[in-house]
Formats: C-alpha cells, sequence, structure tokens
C-alpha cells in the first residue's frame, strides 16, 4: 500500500514537469517583452536589461525552466511580474479559500446528487425519476457562472437572505458552493443513476431476488455498493472540473482563492504566478485521484493497487 | 414415493402450472415466451425439463419465482399453485417467504451470478439470515462450512471474492447457496452450460450426489437429453413455449410413442450403436415467438404435418403417464 | 393472441449498421426533438444576414436602452439601446460553430492520436499516452485558459486552447475503443485473410470503433458550448464587439438585477443548445448500444 502510494506519487513528477515545461515554454514564446511589461513602455534600454538579466530572460529557455524548477524545489515559486509579490506565500495565504470552496461544493454535490441518483434509479418511470431527471438536465446544460450570477441577484440582492461576496463566514460560501456544485451534481445524480440501473440488471440482483432479499435488502446489500464503483470514479473527475470551475465562481463572488489569482494572472501573461498556479493544482488533481483510487480498491475487492 | 407427505399441510403436488402465457413487450415487438405452459410436479420428483435455446424454459422458472424482468415479462393468464398456494396472487411478503427458502434456484452463468463485491461466504449466509433470522451466529456459520464441504470448497476460502475462483468452483458456489436452506423445490436452469465439459462431468457427479441427500423436488432445466436419462424420474419437453411432451424417463426414451419434435432430437444425438452415416437435424429453425404459427407451432418443420396440424392447436393426448400433443396420437387417447 | 401486436417484422433486417442507429434514434423523442432545436438553432444563426443586419449588432441607440422584449426588439435591449436579439443570433456564430469546430478539431486529431495509439500498441502508445497523461493532469479549462495567456485573445486563439484541452480526451476514448476491438475475433479473422493493416482500420476497426467516440464528441460539443461561454464571461474569450454568449452575459451582469431578460435570454439559449446537443449524444448512445436502453 505504502509502496504503491509512492509509486503513483513518484509517477506524478514527470507528468507535472512535464506539462509545465510544455505551458512555459508555450508561455515564454508569446509576443511581448516581460521586461518591458513589468516596467512600462518608457523604461530606459539599460533597466530593460537589467530587469531581464534579473529575470532571467537572457538565458536559453530550457535553463530558465531549469533554473525555475530547481527554485520550486527549494520553495521559491518566484515573485509576480506584476505584483511584485512573492508567490509562495501569496498561494499559501489563497489555497485555504479554494481548497474549501471545492471541498464545499463537491460535498453539497455528492451529499444531493448521489442520493437523487439512487431514488431516481429506484423509482425508475415515477414522478421523483423525471424530476430528477429535470432538475440534472437543467443543471448541467448551462455554465456555474449563469447559477453564481442569478443566484447571487436573486439571493443575496432581491431576498437579502446571503451576504453576496467576500469570506467573512461561513455564510459567504453557501452560495458559492451551490452554485460551483451545480454541475458536478447533475452529472453524480446521472452516474449513479446509470450505474444503479445498469447494476440492477445484473444476473447476481437476479440472484440476491431469488435468494429472497426484499427491494431494500437488495439494494442496500448489493445494488449499491456496486453501484457506486463507477461513481468513486467519476468523483475524482468531478474534482479536477471543480478546480476549473473555481476559477469563474471565486471571480464572481470575489473570494480571494488562487482561481481569482490565476485569472488576473492569465489576462496579464504573469507566466510565474500562472506557472505557480498550475503546478499547485496538477499536483492537487494528482492527489486527489491517487486517493480516489485508493477507495475505489477498498470497495471494489477486484483491483488490486499493485505497485 | 415415500418421501412425500413429510412436510406439515403438504399438498404431494408440490408444483402445478395450468395454461400459462408469458409474454415480453419489448421494443420491436412482443415476444410469446410461453403459450399454455402445463406442468405437474410431485414432492422429491426429479423432471427434466428439456428444448432448444427459446423455448421458454428459463421463463417458466422465472414465473414460478415472479422474477421475470419488471414491466417487460408479463404473466397474461395462467395459474402457477405452489404447494396450494396460488403463486400468482401471493402477496410480496409470501413470494420473500417462498423464495430461496422453499424454492431455490441455480442460475445458468455461474460467472456472472455471483456479487463481485461481497464475499462467497457472506453470500452463502445471506440466505440463511434472510431465511432463518432465530438462528444463532455460530449455528449459521457451521451451516456455510457445512454446505460447503458438501459441495467441496474448503470452508477456509469463505473469506475469498468470487473472482478468486473458477467457473465449477464458482457454480459450487452457486448450489450450495441454493441447497443452504434445504428446499423443497430447486429449479436449476442449465446449471453446467456455461461450463467446460470436464467441469459439467464433475458438477453433474456433485448434483447426482446432493440428489441423495436433499429430498428436494427438482427441476432441471437442459437441452442434453442424455443428463436427464441419468438424472431425472420424468422429462418433459418444451418446444415454443408449450410443454408438447411427458412422461416419465422410461415411457420418453423408449422410442416407441414420440411426438416429432421429440423424435427429431433424439435423432439429432449421435449414437455409437447405429451405424447412420449422418445425424438427422430437424429441418427448419425454431418457431419466432414473436410471430407464431396457427396450430400446432411444430407444424412448419414436422415430417407428418397435415392440413388439420396447420389449423388446429392440438390438445395434450394422454396415455397412462405419457402425453403427447399432437394430432398423430388423437386416436390413441382412449386406450 | 389474435390481438397481437403485429411485430415491425425485419424492420431492423437489411440495413447498414447506421441505417439501424437511425433506426433507432428516430424512434427517440427526446433525441430527435433535440435534433430539431440543434438544425433549427443552426438555420435560424446561418442565415441571419437574411433577416438581421449586421450593423443592428453593434449600432448604439442610447434612447432605446433597456427596453424589454417587444415587437421590434424581440429580446430587447442592452445598456447601449442595442439589440440583443441581433447580438445573440449573431453571437451564435461563435457560441455554436465555434464549438462545432472544436469538437471537430479534437474529433480528427484525437483520432489520429488515440488510432495510432490503439493500433500499434508499444512505443508509439506510450509516447502518446504520457503526453495525453501530461495534459489531463490539468483541468480542461484551466489548460484552456493557460493557452489563452500565452496565445492572447481572439477566435483563432480560442479555438486553439479549447482544443488542445479535448484532444487528449478524444485520444484516450478512441484508443480504448480500438484496444478492445484490435483483439476480437473479426479482426483476427481479417488478418489471417492477409488483409493489410490500412484495410483492417478503415474497413473493421472504424465503423465497429466509432460508436463511442461519435457519442462523446456529441457530449464534449455541449461541454464546450459551456467554456466558450465561461471564458468569454471571465474576459478572456472573445471579446467585444463581436458578441457572443458569455460576453453578452458578462458585458450585462450589473444590469441583470433590473432588468432580469438580459441575463435569461443569454442563458436559456446557452440551455437550449446544451440541451439540445445533449439529447443528441444521449440518443446516439442508446441508439448505438441497445442494451444500455431499458
Amino acid at each position: 500500500m505504502l509502496k504503491y502510494v509512492l509509486k503513483r506519487l513518484l509517477l506524478l513528477i514527470p507528468v507535472v514537469l512535464g506539462i509545465t515545461f510544455i505551458i512555459f515554454i508555450v508561455l515564454n514564446l508569446a509576443q511581448g517583452d516581460p521586461a518591458v511589461m513589468i516596467l512600462g513602455q518608457d523604461a530606459t534600454a539599460e533597466a530593460l536589461a537589467a530587469k531581464r538579466a534579473e529575470l532571467g530572460l537572457d538565458k536559453p529557455l530550457v535553463i530558465q525552466y531549469i533554473q525555475y524548477i530547481l527554485g520550486v524545489l527549494r520553495g521559491d515559486f518566484g515573485t509576480s511580474w506584476l505584483g511584485g509579490y512573492e508567490v509562495l506565500p501569496e498561494f499559501l495565504h489563497r489555497i485555504p479559500y479554494t481548497i474549501l470552496l471545492g471541498s464545499l461544493s463537491m460535498f453539497a454535490a455528492c451529499l444531493i446528487g448521489i442520493p437523487l441518483g439512487i431514488v431516481a434509479a429506484i423509482r425508475q418511470y415515477h414522478f421523483v425519476d423525471y424530476a430528477s431527471l429535470a432538475l440534472a438536465l437543467v443543471l448541467f446544460s448551462l455554465p456555474s457562472f449563469w447559477f453564481a450570477m442569478m443566484g447571487q441577484i436573486l439571493f443575496c440582492l432581491v431576498l437579502d437572505w446571503l451576504p453576496s461576496s467576500g469570506v467573512g463566514s461561513l455564510a459567504h460560501f453557501i452560495l458559492p458552493s451551490i452554485t460551483l456544485g451545480a454541475n458536478i451534481l447533475a452529472s453524480q445524480l446521472r452516474m449513479t443513476r446509470t450505474s444503479m440501473l445498469d447494476v440492477v440488471k445484473q444476473d447476481y440482483i437476479r440472484t440476491a431476488r431469488a435468494k429472497g432479499a426484499d427491494e431494500r435488502k437488495v439494494v442496500v446489500h448489493h445494488v449499491l455498493r456496486n453501484g457506486m464503483l463507477p461513481v468513486v470514479t467519476q468523483i475524482g473527475i468531478s474534482f479536477a472540473s471543480c478546480m476549473g470551475g473555481s476559477v469563474i465562481t471565486e471571480t464572481v463572488f470575489s473570494i480571494p482563492g488562487i482561481g481569482s489569482l490565476l485569472i488576473n494572472a492569465v489576462k496579464g501573461r504573469d507566466v510565474p504566478v500562472v506557472m505557480g498556479t498550475l503546478i499547485f493544482i496538477a499536483v492537487f488533481v494528482g492527489v486527489i485521484n491517487l486517493i480516489v483510487d485508493i477507495i475505489y480498491a477498498l470497495i471494489d475487492p477486484r483491483v488490486k493497487l499493485t505497485a | 414415493m415415500d418421501n412425500v407427505l413429510q412436510s406439515a399441510g403438504g399438498h404431494e403436488t408440490l408444483l402445478e402450472i395450468h395454461d400459462l402465457h408469458v409474454e415480453y413487450d419489448t421494443d420491436d415487438a412482443v415476444v410469446h415466451a410461453l403459450n399454455g405452459f402445463d406442468l405437474t410436479l410431485r414432492r422429491g420428483e426429479k423432471l427434466g425439463l428439456v428444448g432448444e435455446t427459446g423455448a421458454g424454459k428459463t421463463t417458466m422458472a422465472l414465473s414460478v419465482l415472479r422474477l421475470l424482468p419488471p414491466r417487460v415479462g408479463k404473466i397474461t393468464q395462467g395459474s402457477v399453485t405452489y404447494d396450494g398456494i396460488d403463486i400468482l396472487n401471493a402477496s410480496p411478503k409470501e413470494m420473500l417467504a417462498l423464495r430461496g427458502a422453499k424454492i431455490s434456484m441455480i442460475f445458468q452463468d455461474p460467472m456472472t451470478s455471483l456479487n463481485p463485491v461481497i464475499t462467497v461466504g457472506d453470500q452463502i449466509l445471506e440466505v440463511l439470515k434472510l431465511h432463518f433470522p432465530d438462528m444463532r451466529r455460530e449455528d449459521r456459520d457451521a451451516k456455510v462450512d457445512e454446505i460447503m464441504k458438501l459441495v467441496g470448497i474448503p470452508p477456509s476460502r469463505k473469506g475469498e471474492y468470487p473472482h478468486q475462483f473458477s467457473g465449477g468452483m464458482k457454480q459450487r458456489i452457486v448450489i450450495a447457496m441454493a441447497l443452504v436452506s434445504e428446499p423443497e423445490l430447486l429449479l436449476a436452469d442449465e446449471p453446467t452450460t456455461a461450463l467446460d465439459v470436464t467441469i459439467q462431468a464433475q458438477i453433474l457427479e456433485l448434483m447426482k450426489q446432493l440428489k441423495e441427500k436433499f429430498n428436494s423436488a427438482m427441476v432441471l432445466i437442459t437441452h442434453d437429453l442424455g443428463v436427464v436419462a441419468e438424472f431425472c424420474d420424468t422429462v418433459a419437453i418444451v418446444y415454443a413455449g408449450e410443454v408438447i411432451e411427458q412422461g416419465s424417463v422410461e415411457d420418453i426414451y423408449a422410442r416407441k410413442n414420440n411426438h416429432p419434435y421429440t423424435s427429431g432430437l433424439f435423432n439429432c444425438i449421435p449414437d455409437l450403436h447405429t451405424t447412420a452415416d449422418r445425424l438427422e437435424p430437424i429441418p427448419g429453425f425454431m418457431a419466432d415467438p414473436t410471430d407464431l404459427p396457427q396450430g400446432c407451432s411444430f407444424a412448419p418443420r414436422c415430417p407428418h404435418c397435415t392440413e388439420r396440424c396447420l389449423n388446429e392447436s392440438p390438445n395434450m393426448y394422454l396415455r397412462g403417464s405419457h402425453g403427447i400433443k399432437c394430432h398423430r396420437f388423437s386416436g390413441e387417447e382412449a386406450e | 393472441m389474435s390481438n397481437m401486436k403485429k411485430p415491425p417484422a425485419n424492420a431492423i433486417g437489411g440495413r447498414s449498421v447506421w441505417g439501424m442507429v437511425w433506426f433507432r434514434f428516430q424512434k427517440n423523442k427526446l433525441a430527435m426533438a433535440g435534433l430539431f432545436l440543434l438544425l433549427f438553432m443552426m438555420a435560424a444563426i446561418l442565415a441571419a444576414p437574411l433577416y438581421v443586419p449586421y450593423e443592428q449588432v453593434v449600432k448604439q441607440n442610447i434612447v432605446d436602452k433597456f427596453t424589454a422584449p417587444c415587437a421590434q426588439h424581440w429580446f430587447g435591449t442592452d445598456q447601449f439601446g442595442r439589440d440583443l436579439f441581433a447580438r445573440i443570433v449573431y453571437g451564435g456564430r461563435i457560441s455554436l460553430f465555434m464549438g462545432l469546430g472544436v469538437v471537430a478539431i479534437s474529433f480528427v486529431a484525437g483520432c489520429a492520436l488515440g488510432g495510432a495509439a490503439g493500433y500499434f500498441g508499444g512505443k508509439v502508445d506510450s509516447v502518446i499516452m504520457r503526453f495525453v497523461d501530461m495534459f489531463m493532469a490539468i483541468p480542461a479549462m484551466l489548460l484552456s485558459m493557460a493557452v489563452v495567456a500565452a496565445l492572447g485573445t481572439g477566435v483563432d486563439k480560442l479555438l486553439v486552447a479549447l482544443s488542445v484541452s479535448q484532444i487528449p480526451r478524444f485520444t484516450r476514448v478512441v484508443r480504448s475503443s480500438i484496444m478492445t476491438l484490435r483483439n476480437q475475433e473479426f479482426v483476427e479473422a481479417a488478418k489471417c485473410c492477409g488483409t493489410s493493416s490500412a484495410r483492417i482500420i478503415m474497413k473493421h476497426i472504424l465503423p465497429n470503433g466509432m460508436g463511442p467516440v461519435i457519442v462523446s464528441a456529441t457530449l464534449t460539443l455541449g461541454q464546450v458550448i459551456l467554456s466558450i461561454a465561461s471564458l468569454g464571461f471571465l474576459g478572456i474569450g472573445v471579446s467585444s464587439p463581436t458578441p457572443e454568449w458569455g460576453t453578452i452575459l458578462s458585458e450585462n451582469k450589473i444590469h441583470i438585477r433590473y432588468h432580469p431578460y438580459l441575463g435569461l435570454i443569454p442563458g436559456i439559449c446557452i440551455a437550449l443548445a446544451v440541451m439540445a446537443v445533449n439529447f443528441i449524444g444521449d440518443g446516439l448512445r442508446d441508439a448505438l448500444d441497445p442494451r444500455t436502453k431499458n
């Protein structure tokens, strides 16, 4: 088990290095001189040259990348080109908000989506089923920013039930997590329902019925555990898309997390911040996927975690 | 028949199926799986149910347990009586008490019949938990061990999962699951078809031993006439959802008077003692269950087909215990 | 038995594989509704110049600002008095057709890469899949954003940015589809007959393996439409005055509270497009794999 975890974490390293290298190269090939971007159009040629030397921009790209990575390994993620702040402390300050937002939305989505999917599957062709599917359809067909925006207007401005932006209290996170979780809720619901319906058709469910198990026992003992397997995988995938979606949600609700940092960095081509954010997210998503795989192996005896 | 009438309130006739009609309503067509299926089974009787794939054998077994696929499979007509209980009108609770306790089923494919995420021991144990809730825990565990030994699986393996067993072993577990409650009726749906030939022989051998140990009545569903001859007291031949011939093993295997379809089946079996150069397959295909012929359903393939066969369904003509659903035997009934 | 429903005897027989798929697809009401809705939206968007002049999109008319939907302005007007209907219809060119473009590019690239990886296996497979793993390590949305950061904004750049994030997914789907087919008996049989690799791929593997890929393409289209809107909303997609549904929402966001139609109408357009696409995708999946139907 420990060996497996270590191996997976080691395998994560080349993946993260690879993708960050590609992004690093692409970002640096983009037109525009960072030194000019930082110092402005009026800067003198000497000042620009000095800035380039300071940023290491005068060296070949590969060397720049290696220096950057060596810095990262030492805990130095560089300095923002635009804001002049150090990336790592800024990160550490913002990460808790993003993780809180992400976890709350995953939690909300699973807490509502999975039970609804189960109920929909058990009551197939009944009102609950159709209503759940309709809900999933609507939640699946609109971008999360639309829910965020409309929810903000309705619940914060018109009804004044919830704070509209910022991070003062847990109440500030209610609407952001629900709107960020909306799409995930829809996919959890659909995945749960489909998977349960698929399991119900399996021969071993018929065996369970033939043994004399009542409907409740069939569902609880036999359908659920098998039906949850694809849902667990889906949770891993959803976590990634949740990290992607948090960019937008954090913007709408002015949450000072990683996402809002990234969007400004992207707009201003702030390479150190973009790089740092992506490294963090790639590692985070990798670890989440590892955890999901371990959980999967715990539920499904057929899966062996082989190092 | 000395093992009859032991259980309190037990009827001599354990299972009676009368004029059963079952349809499967699929998107493309309505499949008429059973069309006036009649069958009677005495307590302790071992009956072989023989017929081609798609003849309705499994449908009959599922109907008895009322486990037809919901919304798709429908019983449209007829009755099923088990030990005096009207199965088709029984309450869900009554059915739960029958399934697994009085009536057990062995399914065709052991690969898919076991829940992949539950240990085999727990799957056998589940039957006891469901039907003997008052039994002491140690007794239940002992019973599981005992039945596992009986089917030839070391009880030490009860903590393992189905994927850790071979096909033949899985079928042994399925059999253990079906027998652990010592049911009165065992429905064995082609228990060996999905297995390798050598494993088939082992499983049949096991079932023969168990047959002696348990007094259960049994319906052995198969398309193998040879297996039936070794195993069963009585035989029913099924074609297109009807029993077209029934009788004791002696009646049928004497091969003096047989339904033309049964004769066809016998002619398909290679025989070492006759010197026939080639087998005689039955011409044509099994009747299309979405579009059954009028009259006798075997008529289009029958070498003795007459005008009457095409227009009028034959009755079951009985001569002693031997019944044949064919107009050719209509004259002999009086005997 | 006499009143038995006459089955459409041999309704399915004698059709080609895709004929059968279409036969099942057109029996699915939701899927057909989705297909008609999508075709209708595409036709309305393509034919826009016939009934709304492009200048309506940008023509400001402050006097008419915030006109609620009426006969003259079907979808009302925005803060500058621009006609929302014109903006949405022309914006659909980006929202809908760029989505189709992204899916087309990713589809072709994914088939090439995934096909090569799946069919040849070995080194080719491991090299391609290592790259796929790398690109899958970052959520699609963020990957697109990173590419936008490098390339800048604009229609062509957005097309690249979104395709880059979808190609790895397609590659995976195609590869796994090919891998399952590669070892099946009919492919073995073709090999035994001395059929060439190219012919096996074209004649035997592609037609059989395309099902899941096409379903995944349809469902991806819905996701891409949402991504385009999201990037537009964040202001890193297509920049105004070229309107795009997400951008339209973004530029009106502060006025939605008092003029809800400004938020509802573009939202409904996005939802309808995505729903239509998803209905088609679900219908195709059921038609391709009848077992999944209940």
